[in-house]
């Protein structure tokens, strides 16, 4: 028996397709997927360039709307909601991880961290000391009044981390996260991502087309998605057996 | 509160985005300043150059009293009277003999009360030397350097210099008059001696001192100023009426003065009119204009750019959830922080300049106009911004630059 069985289901696509229409006819980035991811899983999406793996994380955070499908996202259906509706759950349920990291030139690392905050009604005091939390966690704290352009490309990252988890967000969606990192940098975030999971109970949601990112996550990974032409072409459950208990002690 | 953070968050970074807001800043300095300026110019024609652009001045050929011109006056008045905004008299009186005269101007008939201080060349506020114009009752203009002599019999003399500040008290029993000295005007002017005649010193002061002064404190008094024997007219002002745009203010000088060269009303005869062509209105007009437009494309200008340099943050931003108008906010941040602060370095440069050199007045209007064209200019970026981020979707934050 999987320890997962049991646990809620936090996101389900429900046989979605994404239709592209172009010039030269139309181009499906998603074919008829049906997914669960249930609360505290830790996922990667694997697939070749085109596969349709930013297209499925644009869909799951809605972004973007499927052309058929319903997606589910903590038991209710996110296609009716408004524009407004969706920014606010994605603003509080959901941290985003980017390929190349999005930070914003002007703001150091704390001001980066504090974005998410602004629209909330919080005192400044309260969103740095949030904002500090957060950056503590990913190890950035000393570097706090540093500009992303006086920051190495992991220690971005590592900010940009720290600004997805600030509104303690249920699940952390990851394009890419590691694609512009060295191998070093690759493992340093990998391990924050897997803290995460592990101790806070994030659900992380990984895309990438690197191998090697399955490998480095072999003992906390649920779920293993491989992705061609829209299509989900393997499904791997984890068969490592851990209990829920055992993750929650850490 | 939330959008007020986002908008001070705004305005930070407008600040250390400097070389983008630095050139913003400046171009809006420049295009404020200079609209100031041409609006300023615009105002000058019915303030410091309404002489020039609509006046027609009259002048009696020999000394003439008040009582004796009055009729005259009315005379002249009719004749004009459709082609006129203002008809004003200067009038003089006679304080102590060849040492101090008081001066002041009347409007009668149709005038109006702000063209008084601009239609005496020699007391208008850009002519003052020193201090300011006066502001009603109790204030008074006098010549630099004005030294007043009086002989006292027995062979005495007295010589009292005026200086700003001071007060000259007209009195005579329990009645009497202060003025205090709160500017000075150059007595080496033309119309200085045209009105002064030969009195060394000129004081001017509002049409109720003039007039408190000629029907109480003077011995024997008249009952009416305008019409006492004693008081002196020197010189008739009229202002043309018609706006410039049409050509129709220079088509009413040119009538006035036709009208009273080939019928003239004695003992009064034209010696000075002005006028000025519509092309030349119309040019500064539309100057002002292009000026207007260009500060508020200008605005367009500076958002568009903003939106095309800030996609991927728009992007971002919104993938994260800030809601559309979180994110308009911010961006107006920059948007006000960069035109407000071009307005008010602009307004503050032309001021300086101003003062310093001799260039007509920035009145209340121009400030404000140009603050409105300012706030249109926010409002025609907020336009721009808003259309701008309902374009950006926020999946543009997962794709390469
Ligand atoms: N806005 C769009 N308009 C048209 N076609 C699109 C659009 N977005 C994606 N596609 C197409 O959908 C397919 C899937 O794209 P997607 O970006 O999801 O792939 P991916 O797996 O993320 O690739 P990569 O590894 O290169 O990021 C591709 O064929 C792509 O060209
Ligand atoms: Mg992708």
């Amino acid at each position: 028996m999987s320890s997962m069985s049991g646990r809620p289901v936090l996101i389900e696509l429900d046989k979605v397709t994404k239709k592209y229409e172009q010039a030269r006819g139309s181009v499906f980035a998603l074919r008829n997927i049906s997914l669960k991811i249930l609360q505290g899983e830790f996922i990667i999406i694997l697939g070749p360039s085109g596969s349709g793996k930013t297209t499925m994380l644009n869909l799951i955070s809605g972004m973007d709307r499927p052309t058929e499908g319903d997606i589910i996202f903590d038991r209710q259906s996110i296609l009716g909601l408004s524009e407004e509706k969706l920014a606010e759950m994605r603003r509080k349920k959901i941290g985003f991880v980017f390929q190349f990291f999005n930070l914003i030139d002007n703001m150091t690392a704390l001001e980066n961290v504090m974005v998410p905050l602004l629209p909330e009604d919080l005192s400044e005091r309260e969103m740095i000391r949030k904002a500090e939390d957060k950056l503590d966690l990913v190890d950035m704290f000393d570097k706090r009044d540093r500009f992303p352009n006086q920051l190495s490309g992991g220690e971005q990252q590592r900010v940009a981390i720290a600004r997805a988890l600030v509104n303690d967000p249920d699940v952390i969606i990851a394009d890419e996260p590691t694609a512009q990192l060295d191998p070093d940098n690759t493992r340093k975030v990998l391990d924050i991502l897997k803290k995460l999971n592990r101790m806070n109970g994030v659900t992380v949601i990984i895309a990438t087309n690197d191998e090697e990112l399955v490998r480095l996550s072999r003992d906390v990974i649920t779920k293993e998605v491989r992705l061609k032409d829209g299509q989900i072409q393997g499904l791997r459950e984890s068969s490592q057996g851990r209990s829920w208990s055992e993750v929650e002690l850490g | 509160m939330p959008l007020f953070r986002i908008l001070a968050k705004g305005f930070s970074l407008a600040i250390r985005a400097k070389k983008r807001s630095g050139a913003f800043v400046i171009l809006f300095i420049v295009i404020t300043g200079w609209l100031i300026l041409q609006l300023a110019i615009l105002d000058a024609y019915d303030t410091d150059r309404i002489l020039d652009a609509r006046g027609v001045i009259l002048e009696p050929s020999h000394e003439l009293n008040a009582a004796s011109a009055y009729d005259s006056i009315n005379e002249i008045y009719d004749a004009v009277k459709n082609e006129i905004s203002g008809l004003y008299i200067v009038y003089y009186v006679e304080v102590y003999p060849g040492q101090l005269g008081l001066i002041t101007v009347k409007s009668r008939g149709k005038g109006k009360p702000e063209h008084i201080p601009w239609v005496l060349d020699l007391v208008k506020p850009t002519r003052i030397v020193n201090g300011r114009a006066i502001n009603g009752r109790g204030e008074g203009l006098i010549n630099v350097n004005a030294l007043i002599n009086y002989s006292i019999p027995g062979g005495i003399q007295i010589i009292q210099s005026a200086k700003l500040g001071d007060y000259i008290t007209l009195q005579q029993g329990n009645k009497k008059v202060d003025i205090r000295i709160v500017g000075m005007y150059n007595a080496s002017i033309v119309s200085y001696s045209k009105i002064a005649k030969g009195t060394e010193n000129l004081l001017y002061v509002s049409w109720e001192d003039f007039e408190y002064f000629v029907e109480d404190i003077w011995p024997s008094p008249a009952d009416n100023a305008e019409k006492a024997d004693y008081v002196f007219v020197r010189r008739i002002i009229l202002i043309a009426g018609g706006d410039y745009f049409s050509g129709k203010a220079l088509t009413n000088v040119e009538s006035i003065r036709i009208s009273l060269t080939q019928n003239p009303i004695a003992p009064f005869s034209v010696t000075l009119w002005g006028g000025v062509d519509q092309s030349i209105y119309v040019s500064d007009w539309f100057r002002t204009v292009v000026l207007l437009l260009g500060a508020i494309i200008l605005g367009g200008i500076y958002s568009f750019l903003l939106i095309r340099y800030k996609k991927k943050e728009i992007a971002t931003l919104r993938a994260i959830g800030w809601r559309g108008k979180d994110v308009l906010i911010f961006l107006l941040g920059e948007l006000i922080f960069v035109t407000i602060v071009g307005f008010i370095v602009g307004l503050l440069g032309v001021s300086a300049f101003s003062t310093i050199s001799n260039l007509p007045p920035i009145s209340f209007n121009t400030i404000g106009i140009t603050f409105i064209v300012i706030l249109a200019a926010i409002l025609f970026g907020y336009y721009y911004i808003w259309r701008g981020i309902l374009r950006i979707s926020p999946m543009e934050a997962f794709r390469r630059e």
